[in-house]
């Protein structure tokens, strides 16, 4: 976990239309309690991905995008862990 | 130019712009099941006063369907390959027969095309296993 309990991402991609659109610059809380709805950074594959937590089971998260047409997400790489979440969404700035 | 984009930020990726190898006919299967689904409700809601309910049954119908085919273009075009096929022979026709099923799911509303569809994508999953534990 980072000492830095805010973080600044930049979206890529169309997966969390219309919620969020490429190019977003959003302000995440690293610290913090998962549930279902937030939208998280998770890392998958070694890679930051921006997702909505569907559910929770023990530390499995199941996460989906926004814009399920064009969102590689659980239905592809199955739940991700728990730990392999890094920060919640706050907000759009 | 906003301010906050000239924040340095880490790129979150809301896409898949990998080749990630990951393929499984359960993406093709969910769709058709939604096509079965709403085939059902479609014809369960036969009043004058549904109207819109039932044109929205057929457009999300259309997309599900559309999808259908999408996802069984990728496993057949992308993940299948000529060894599967000499041990598969079978392949190429029942993609061609599940992929016209999605059409015709596309132009019917009736709930046995639909079915009909989930069957096909039911053997291509057996196919698709067995090419797995190969």
């Amino acid at each position: 976990m980072s000492i830095w309990p805010l973080g600044i991402y930049r979206v890529a991609g169309d997966s969390m239309l219309p919620t969020y659109q490429p190019g977003d610059t959003l302000l995440g809380l690293r610290w913090f309690t998962s549930r279902p709805g937030q939208v998280v950074v998770a890392i998958e594959s070694g890679r930051p991905v921006i997702k909505r937590i569907v559910s929770i089971e023990d530390t499995a998260i199941t996460l989906a995008g926004d814009n399920p047409a064009a969102s590689t997400d659980s239905r592809h790489f199955g739940p991700v862990h728990k730990k392999q979440l890094e920060a919640k969404i706050l907000v759009k700035i | 130019m906003k301010f906050a984009n000239l924040l340095p930020a880490t790129t979150v990726y809301a896409h898949c712009d990998l080749p990630c190898g990951v393929y499984d006919p359960a993406q093709a299967r969910i769709e058709a099941e939604s096509v079965l689904a709403i085939c059902k409700k479609y014809q369960q809601y036969t009043d004058k006063a549904d109207e819109v309910f039932r044109t929205r049954c057929i457009v999300i119908k259309d997309e599900r369907a559309e999808l259908v085919k999408r996802h069984l273009w990728v496993l057949w075009t992308d993940y299948f390959k000529p060894e599967h096929l000499e041990a598969h022979p079978q392949i190429h026709d029942l993609f061609w027969r599940a992929t016209k099923q999605a059409g015709q799911a596309k132009h019917h509303t009736d709930v046995e095309t639909a079915q009909k569809l989930l069957e096909l994508i039911a053997e291509i999953t057996e196919v698709f296993n067995a090419t797995k534990k190969a």
